[in-house]
């Protein structure tokens, strides 16, 4: 039996069928605007119950929610095969405009292809060829490269280039914070059952360094407060720094951990003696994102996913 | 009845299982009868004033302030009381 | 022209360690302000 489909061209405004129809449609994708088209040719060998299927898709300025992420700008050329228990998906073209879980991530771009049984989906063999985005003012990059899920957690390595320290404070939910400085840094990024982590990750500022301007009225009563921490935030309200370089640290329950080293100067104090800073920083991206999100007006989806992520993370058992 | 009556009948209104708490922050009547629906619609009503508060005060949306509060409800919710998760009543 | 004596200052750094935990305000704010809400004594709970 041959059977040879093509998809009318399908507009996602008119809300998707294609979440009704495809069996394994992502749970948490909500597609609701762009145009697919498609071709599928559908045989079942006689006797067997199995069909072998080979679906071609592409996909043009797509737009909707994945998760509690805003995607916009969505092109996509990909291709299914499924035959004898064993599918292969090739992403010939995959460009996403803006990914945005509370801070906007994109142009991303990404090519590769993933295979496995379809007894244990999760445990193939990917192939990344190009997987890249842009990132406040920078580039972040996936070495290409090949893994084999089913042995346990793998290494992806992440390299960071040019990011802005002026975009990143901009988006950062901090009042008062301003600077400037283009931060270089190497993330090995490792899967493991809970989520993703990174060990030993290294970030730095280029030279000649950069400058930090952090002064808001409750910096300024924090510093009032205590005479030690008074010397802190007056330095930092106008911070010439030479170094800055840190490790990076981010666990499976979403903790970042930073242990900065921090070299400068403000001129206003001791007319610019040196200042060296040993900070270790520690922020839980959940919450920074929970927060961002809130705070970002996002629509009613997310929200409830919000809600749903911070349902699951309160239950979840405490690890000790 | 009045909305204090409504505050000192709630405890009651839920222990016996007529009241449960709902993900969007608000009381869901589980089994009418009684006062049930009267009580639910004050506590509501000053539900949505303190949110409504919440939310101008902090810049956000009255949806944001409802989401949390209604995983906050349903996590202190004692067990035995109903809670309501995907659209299904269910006892805690 | 009479030389201005320049005290020398003392050039090496001041050192300073510094711990820092971060907590995003709104998002507690809110938290907190619902913690009150949805206690015994509140009535609305």
């Amino acid at each position: 039996l041959q059977l040879k489909a093509t998809l009318g061209e399908l507009f996602l405004r008119s809300g998707n069928p294609l979440a009704k129809t495809l069996v394994q449609w992502p749970e948490l994708l909500d597609l609701n605007s762009g145009r697919v088209n498609a071709t599928a040719n559908l045989t079942l060998a006689a006797g067997s119950n199995a069909p072998s299927v080979d679906l071609n898709l592409t996909g043009k300025g797509l737009g909707g929610i994945y998760d509690r992420s805003e995607l916009s700008g969505l092109d996509t050329r990909l291709q299914f095969k499924l035959a004898r228990q064993r599918f292969d998906l090739a992403i010939q073209e995959l460009k996403i405009q803006q990914a945005n879980p509370g801070l906007p991530i994109g142009p991303i771009e990404a090519r590769g292809r993933y295979s496995a049984s379809l007894a244990s989906v999760d445990k193939g063999q990917l192939e990344v060829n190009l997987a890249r985005t842009a990132l406040m003012g920078g580039q972040v990059t996936l070495t290409p490269g090949q893994w084999d899920l089913a042995a346990g957690n793998q290494l992806f390595p992440i390299q960071v280039r040019g990011l802005e320290l002026q975009q990143l404070f901009a988006l950062y939910p901090a009042e008062g914070l301003a600077g400037s400085g283009t931060l270089d840094g190497d993330l090995p990024v490792r899967l493991g059952q809970k989520g993703i982590e990174v060990e030993n990750g290294q970030i730095a500022a280029r030279q000649p360094g950069g400058h930090l301007q952090f002064s808001s009225e409750k910096i300024k009563a924090l510093g009032r407060s205590n005479p030690a921490m008074q010397l802190v935030t007056q330095s930092l309200e106008d911070f010439r720094f030479t170094t800055l370089s840190s490790s990076v640290d981010y666990d499976q329950h979403g903790k970042l951990r930073l242990a900065m080293r921090l070299e400068g100067q403000n001129p206003a104090i001791e007319n610019g003696r040196p200042i060296h800073f040993n900070i270790n920083l520690e922020e839980d991206i959940p919450n920074l994102l929970a927060s961002l999100q809130l705070t970002d007006r996002v629509n009613e989806i997310i929200t409830r996913r919000v809600q749903q992520r911070i349902l699951q993370r309160n239950t979840a058992p405490k690890e000790p | 009845i009045s909305l204090n009556e409504a505050m000192s009948a709630l405890g009651d209104a839920k222990a016996s299982g007529q009241l449960g708490e709902q993900p969007n922050g608000y009381l869901g009547v589980v089994k009418s009868g009684g006062q049930a629906d009267e009580i639910a619609k004050l506590i509501n009503a000053a539900r949505r004033a303190e949110y409504q508060k919440l939310a101008q005060q902090n810049g956000i949306q009255l949806s944001d302030v409802e989401t949390i509060a209604g995983q906050k409800a349903i996590d202190k919710t004692p067990a035995g009381q109903y809670i309501q998760q995907q659209g299904q009543w269910r006892r805690k | 022209c009479t030389p201005t004596v320049q005290l020398a200052m003392p050039n090496e750094p001041i050192n300073i360690n510094l711990n820092v935990k971060i907590e995003h305000e709104i998002y507690i704010k809110v938290d907190k302000a619902l913690d009150s809400m949805f206690s015994e004594s509140s009535g609305l709970f």
